[in-house]
């Protein structure tokens, strides 16, 4: 070896070689990239929901039945089961002493609370396997007086940042937000109110405080009076709350028109779903709310029960920046059971004020996301047909629904295609008693909701009170989505 | 009849011969003198004719010389024998003491006769007489006025019973050993005079002393009568000072005469003539016996006090002999006061001198020696003692070393002698004016860097406050963790080295200079032309910055860049062929074994290739000889050290991609860059690679010379070492900082080496290779002036929190922050930040996934939208605030904002923070770190013993008398 080395040839030749060999290899290998960072120690996933709370409003006022319905679903198959101990799903007033008034220990069976004339806020809540997907619907029946026809809504889960578009601080409406905060310590909520003047600067409707297991009322003709067409950000800046727009509308000669909630919209996007707007004829008004610094163009496209148009002259829709702009869709609609989408160049959200035609009871309903999951949905009892709309405003989808009864039998179930831009309908026939609906996309994007109207045939001198209402489908809360989340001691530094 | 004085005898001149008339002066009435001399001779042919002479030349002589033979085996006793008017010689045995000697001789021949009072001029019987005793070692040499002198001092102050001349050294050096000899009550004999120091009449006062020597001793009859002469329990060593405190203590006063000169040759002390017995013997004698007088002599009262210094002092005096590698001195300081304490030997000298006890104890108090003076110098000796086994240390062959001389000699031949005296040493010293240069650039390169707060870049986690918390991490982790092995070699550094934050500053900042000195350190081995191994060292040194260890905060690199050429002077003192018998050196191979040790801690993967390296070359080349055997022994030694993060390496061999500081980038390698794979530069260094590429090709061009190829092909090896070490780990996803910086380091040795052998050429094909070498060298200098240290490495804060936040973690609040960074498409990381944030070696002792999935499971949950009961969660987690630095996922945030149980608190703009309520929850972290005691207790201890071998050894100094006479024990 050192007698080869001693040779120049050989060890200038074997450097050479050394240094050319480790080229080669570098060429032909590829550098991996070092682990900066600890591995991911937990991928982004879902767990199953074992801890729920919904808060159920109430009307105030007297002559009026009021109840509660409430249900832990039947959860598709192969859904697992959380984990814990089986307590019941319980139905019971906020303050953390009183005792429930409706409880159900098992899956797919229809709590409900006994039917009262002076109600109370309640709330739904449940730990362990009987909290996923748990919904329920509050719903109040009135024949006369300022809460005549139905308002019911589904009982709301709580949370930080909610939209309420197609308020009114305006005479002839009295609209009051109620939030209502399930935890144990104190909110505060700022309101945000956007008005077809633009946004509104009002010092009454920040910093509002939820007392823990209470509930607070915001009157919009106080805090915004005079002012037509509100959108509302609802936002809290400590603890969660569980808004909910109650509407009293009455008309020009205070006759009552209706009552109803307002159901949340849709966070802002540039493109947002109307879902559900009821068949049938009377006022149909679309109001679009634009919290941006900067004017909106929305174009509207409406998904018939024959597939979807823009309705003429309605082709851009401009909204001026932070305000809210409403459009009269009954000429456009003609009655058809259809669902809007708004798209827009700037984030914007909308809903949907649908009366009936003598204009005695009206609902509302707001832009929903597509669904993601199973939708539950418990629906009241009902003296007309409910109608479930699915609409497909992308590409043919296809939707799973089942309807069960209170004892968790199933009354109809069947798998939906739905052309590309157009509404389906499906119809429920008259429940006396609660019952409960699942609707599952199964391909392709829906949105869904169902619709209660009164008979088309009704006369108007009827003594029954027309009863119109509207719940949105919207994902249930059956998984939780958890982020992928990894201890990294650098982190800490910049 | 008188006897013929030798020839030769001038070996006395003028000066001890006054001339001045030496009768008493202040007309003391005359007294009539009869002195008895012995003489106590051993093994003492050498010495004995000078003292032969001096008594011929003594005026006046004793009236009678008793010699006594212990036992000699050469012509001591012919020698004695013909001393001027001598007694015939007592003979006793070997082991005779010589006190006991003494006592021999003068019970065989008897004090000398009081002559008849009647002479030829008249009758003197109305003059007293005083019978005396003068004792004379066989190696001594008294003054031809030296008995004249005692004498006359014994005249004139009549009640001291004891007299000591002025000792000085043989034969007639101005050397001053000792006027008059006491004590500290520790035991540690003091003459108040320092070493080497001459006499000039500084000490010649006439004073009372604890004790004389007893060489030239001149003790009055009824005195050594009264005493019972030396106590025969002290054979050597302190029988003098025994003697003489027992005088003090029966009221027999004890003088020093500086006028009496007497010489000696100390014969015991220089070690001209062997102690009998060993020299341990002698060490564990003379403490011994220094214990013993103490505690045979001093009151009673002081007892207790003085057993408890012994003790003291004993631990003291055998942890430096431990320390010092000589373990038998600690067992001959414990077996002489264990002995002498447990013999009771005193007990029944204390009872036997109750009865001299005339004078108390406070009287002669004077005479002692302050214990102040005793550990100054302690202190003196221990500093030279060390100072000269590190000189001996480090010059420990001196045969190589005259080689070497005789190459500087020529090295700096060419010097010009008409220079200036300063231009000549600037011209011999080329590597003092590039290392000034370098330290000055170091501080112009860092100029960015200076200020408040601590060095940081994304491998380089802060510095710890404080020793302590640096020292409490270097052994806490989270059950299941081995904290990192370099943490506790930095925690040593830091302690000598102005706490952590200092040593980090001095090795990122200043690794150039210091890595420079290093491979100086190295090339002096065996490079010899001064300007080649100035450019060399300096080069090396700015291998460092070239290789972005500084401006990356790597703080593994530079360590390695300092300690290799450390390395490499250790493995080549074991490795070269050297001209004496034993090869290699054991000590080199601890030393070794512990820079290993460093690399393996800081740079695991370096370490590994070297030690491998070091292993195979080890056991091929040298064979499984010393050499071999050292080698390997010293690679095992290494690895021994950094337990237990050698298992972790073993368990985790990822972390061998690691160095010190975590995780490697991508900006730690070659990356897909050939170029940069090839020139050994890595993606993140702040020069560009072709700098590089001359080195690279005058490295290959040395190859073409012929002589001294064995250098040049170590420093080739070296270099295609850390290019096949670069091209492994940068595919398998580890950094090869280090590794790259080793190619660098091997072309800088071939082309030193090179420069070395045609430094003198003057052809210019060589004149301009070197200067190409140069002037890239300058080229990268310059560059690295300009561009600067900082980079990714910066200065600011230990943590990027708001002030509140930073100082509620500190007690008594303790207060735990959960940081969470939300980046848009990635994962939430997150941090619990305690006890002052993430600090060096937090990533390598970072908890397991296991530890952490609490709150991994909690801030999961949230990233999905919470349950809202996460609030509770954090406050059972011990979490007192989440901070969410910029950006802030607004998601995240509004998450955080509604979430029931947090409150939002004040943060940096941009930032969100919140204040977990925990009034109703008693938290407990999931993060318990877990103290690893007995691992560092181990490591302690064999760092201790490794530091031990390497340091040179301790030799027990026996405090040997001067006056002390030799002979053996009994």
């Amino acid at each position: 070896m050192t007698r080869l080395l001693s040779d120049l040839r050989v060890r200038v030749g074997a450097c050479v070689l050394a240094m050319a060999a480790a080229a080669g290899l570098g060429v032909v290998t590829h550098a991996k990239e070092p682990v900066t960072r600890p591995q991911s120690t937990q991928e982004p996933t879902r767990a199953v929901v074992n801890r729920t709370a919904l808060s159920c409003p109430t009307l105030t006022g007297g002559g009026m039945t009021s109840v509660v319905n409430a249900v832990s679903p039947v959860l598709p198959e192969g859904t697992p089961t959380a984990p814990g101990n089986a307590v019941p799903l319980t139905i019971a007033p906020l303050p953390a002493t009183a005792d429930p008034v409706g409880s159900v220990l098992v899956r797919g069976k229809l709590a409900s609370t006994t039917p009262t004339g002076k109600p109370v806020p309640l709330w739904i809540h449940g730990t362990g396997p009987l909290a996923a997907g748990a919904v329920g619907t509050s719903t109040t029946t009135s024949n006369d007086g300022v809460n005549r026809g139905m308002a019911s809504t589904p009982c709301q889960q709580p949370g930080s940042d909610f939209w309420f578009v197609g308020a009114s601080g305006e005479r002839g409406r009295r609209d009051v937000l109620v939030l209502t905060n399930l935890d144990s310590i104190n909110a505060e909520v700022n309101v945000t109110v956007y008005s077809r003047d633009g946004q509104q600067d009002l010092p009454n409707a920040r910093g509002i405080v939820v007392p823990a297991r209470g509930s607070s009322e915001v009157y919009l003709n106080l805090i915004a009076p005079n002012m037509k067409d509100l959108a509302l950000h609802v936002e809290s800046t400590g603890g969660r709350v569980s808004p909910a727009l109650r509407d009293n509308a009455t008309t020009a000669d205070n006759d009552p028109a209706g009552v109803d909630w307002l159901t949340p919209s849709a966070v802002p996007s540039t493109k947002v779903y109307v879902p559900a707007v009821a068949p049938g004829a009377g006022q149909r008004v679309l109001s679009i709310a634009n919290p941006t610094d900067l004017q909106a163009t929305a174009s509207l496209t409406v998904h018939g029960p024959n597939g979807p148009f823009t309705p003429a002259g309605l082709e851009t829709v401009v909204v001026p920046a932070g305000s809210v702009k409403t459009v009269r869709l009954d000429q456009v609609l003609l009655g058809g059971a259809s669902a809007i989408t708004v798209t827009s160049d700037q984030a914007v959200t909308a809903s949907m004020r649908m009366a009936d035609k003598s204009n005695e009871d009206f609902a509302s309903i707001g832009s929903a996301e597509p669904l993601n999951g199973p939708a539950y949905l418990v629906l009241p009892p009902h003296d007309q047909p409910a109608m479930l709309q699915v609409t497909a405003p992308g590409k043919n989808a296809s939707v799973k629904f089942e309807l069960r009864d209170a004892t968790g039998r199933v009354l109809q179930t069947r798998t939906l295609d739905v052309i590309a831009g157009s509404t389906s309908q499906i119809s429920f026939k008259a429940q006396p008693r609660a019952t409960y609906l699942m609707v599952q996309q199964t391909r392709g994007t829906i949105v869904a909701g169902v619709t209660l109207m009164p008979d088309p045939k009704r006369d108007d001198n009827d003594d029954d009170v027309a009863q119109v209402a509207a719940w949105p489908l919207t994902t249930s809360l059956v998984f939780r989505a958890q982020l992928g989340a990894q201890a990294d001691v650098s982190a800490a530094l910049r | 009849m008188e006897q013929e004085a030798p020839a030769g005898w001038e070996f006395f001149d003028s000066v001890d011969f006054p001339t001045d008339h030496t009768d008493d002066s202040l007309g003391h009435a005359r007294i009539r003198h009869v002195v008895t001399a012995v003489v106590v001779g051993h093994e003492g042919a050498a010495w004995l004719p000078r003292l032969t002479e001096s008594l011929w030349a003594l005026n006046p002589r004793p009236d009678r010389v008793i010699a006594v033979d212990t036992g000699s085996t050469d012509e001591t006793a012919e020698l004695l024998a013909s001393m001027p008017g001598v007694e015939p010689v007592v003979s006793v045995s070997a082991r005779t003491g010589f006190g006991t000697a003494v006592a021999r001789g003068l019970e065989a021949v008897g004090f000398a006769p009081i002559p008849s009072a009647v002479g030829p001029y008249g009758d003197d019987r109305h003059m007293p007489v005083v019978e005396w005793l003068w004792l004379l070692h066989d190696d001594c040499a008294p003054a031809p006025k030296a008995l004249e002198k005692l004498l006359l001092q014994a005249t004139m102050s009549p009640e001291t019973g004891v007299w000591g001349p002025k000792l000085r050294l043989w034969p007639r050096d101005r050397d001053l050993l000792e006027v008059g000899v006491t004590t500290s009550l520790g035991g540690r004999r003091d003459t108040g005079i320092e070493n080497g120091e001459l006499d000039q009449g500084q000490h010649d006062q006439l004073r009372n002393v604890l004790a004389v020597s007893s060489a030239g001793m001149l003790v009055r009859r009824d005195v050594w009568e009264a005493l019972h002469g030396f106590d025969p329990r002290l054979p050597m060593f302190r029988d003098d000072i025994d003697f003489g405190w027992r005088a003090n203590r029966a009221g027999f006063m004890v003088g020093v005469a500086p006028d009496a000169v007497v010489y000696h040759a100390q014969a015991a002390a220089t070690g001209e003539r062997a102690l009998a017995g060993t020299r341990r013997h002698a060490y564990q004698l003379d403490r011994a016996n220094a214990y013993y007088t103490v505690l045979a002599n001093a009151p009673a009262k002081l007892l207790p006090l003085l057993i408890l210094r012994f003790l003291l002092g004993t631990v003291m005096r055998s942890t430096w002999f431990l320390l010092g590698k000589t373990p038998s001195g600690a067992v001959d300081e414990w077996t002489a006061l264990l002995g002498t304490l447990l013999a009771g030997g005193w007990t029944t000298a204390r009872k036997n001198r109750k009865q001299l006890n005339r004078v108390p104890y406070d009287d002669i108090k004077g005479l002692f020696s302050r214990s102040v003076h005793a550990l100054r110098q302690n202190l003196e000796e221990t500093t030279s003692t060390i100072s000269e086994r590190i000189r001996e240390a480090w010059a420990d062959e001196p045969e190589e070393q005259v080689v070497t001389t005789a190459r500087r000699a020529k090295s700096t031949a060419r010097v010009a002698v008409e220079q200036p005296r300063w231009r000549r040493q600037l011209i011999r010293r080329p590597f003092l004016i590039a290392w000034v240069f370098l330290a000055l650039g170091a501080f112009v390169a860092a100029r960015s860097l200076i200020g408040d707060g601590v060095l940081r870049s994304h491998l380089l986690l802060p510095a710890h406050d404080s020793l302590g918390a640096l020292w409490h991490a270097a052994a806490s982790a989270p059950p299941g963790v081995t904290p990192p092995a370099w943490l506790g070699q930095f925690w040593a550094f830091s302690t000598v080295m102005f706490g952590p934050s200092g040593a980090t500053n001095l090795l990122l900042l200043g690794a150039v200079p210091l890595a420079g000195l290093a491979a100086w350190a190295l090339l002096r081995a065996f490079v010899v032309d001064r300007v080649a191994r100035a450019w060399g060292a300096s080069a090396y040194g700015l291998a460092v910055f070239t290789n972005g260890a500084i401006s990356q905060g790597r703080l593994g690199t530079c360590v390695a860049a300092i300690v290799l050429p450390l390395l490499g002077a250790a493995v080549h003192t074991i490795a070269r062929r050297r001209r004496v018998v034993i090869q290699g050196s054991w000590r080199a191979a601890w030393f070794a074994g512990i820079c290993q040790a460093v690399l393996f801690a800081f740079t695991p993967a370096l370490g590994l290739l070297i030690s491998l390296t070091l292993v195979i070359g080890g056991v091929l080349g040298l064979g499984w000889r010393r050499q071999g055997r050292q080698l390997v022994f010293s690679v095992v030694l290494g690895l021994l050290l950094v337990l237990p993060w050698t298992i972790q390496l073993v368990l985790h061999p990822s972390r061998l991609g690691q160095e010190a500081g975590g995780p490697p980038t991508a900006a730690v390698g070659p990356g897909n860059s050939l170029p940069h794979l090839l020139t050994g530069t890595p993606l993140g260094a702040p020069t560009p690679w072709w700098l590089v590429v001359p080195l690279i090709l005058v490295a290959l061009a040395s190859l073409l010379r012929e002589s001294r190829q064995r250098y040049e092909l170590l420093g080739w090896f070296a270099a295609m070492l850390g290019l096949a070490g670069t091209l492994v780990a940068s595919r398998l996803g580890g950094g090869s900082g280090p590794l790259m910086f080793l190619m660098t380091a091997g072309w800088i040795i071939a082309v030193t080496v090179a420069w070395d052998s045609v430094g003198k050429s003057t052809e210019i094909i060589v004149q301009g290779v070197l200067g190409i070498v140069l002037v890239t060298t300058i080229v990268t200098a310059g560059f690295w002036l300009v561009r600067g240290a900082d980079g990714p490495l910066w200065r600011g804060p230990a943590q990027d929190l708001p002030a509140y936040l930073v100082s509620a973690q500190d007690p008594p609040e303790d207060q735990s922050i959960l940081v969470v960074r939300k980046d848009p498409n990635s994962p939430m990381r997150y941090s619990l930040v305690r006890d002052g944030g993430p600090r060096m070696g937090s990533l390598e002792a970072a908890p397991t996934a296991e530890q952490t999935k609490p709150i991994t499971d909690v801030l999961a949950t949230l990233g999905g939208g919470g349950t809202g009961e996460e609030g509770r969660q954090l406050a059972g987690l011990d979490i007192d605030y989440v901070y969410l630095p910029a950006p802030v996922d607004p998601t995240l945030q509004s998450t955080l904002d509604s979430l029931p149980g947090l409150t939002r608190a004040s943060a940096a703009d941009g930032d969100s923070a919140w204040l977990v309520d925990r009034s109703r929850t008693e938290g407990s972290s999931p993060l318990q770190d877990q103290t690893h005691t007995v691992w560092r207790l181990l490591g302690l201890i064999a760092w201790i013993i490794a530091l031990i071998f390497c340091l040179p050894t301790v030799r027990r100094t026996v405090a040997v008398p001067h006056g002390t006479h030799a002979r053996r024990d009994r």
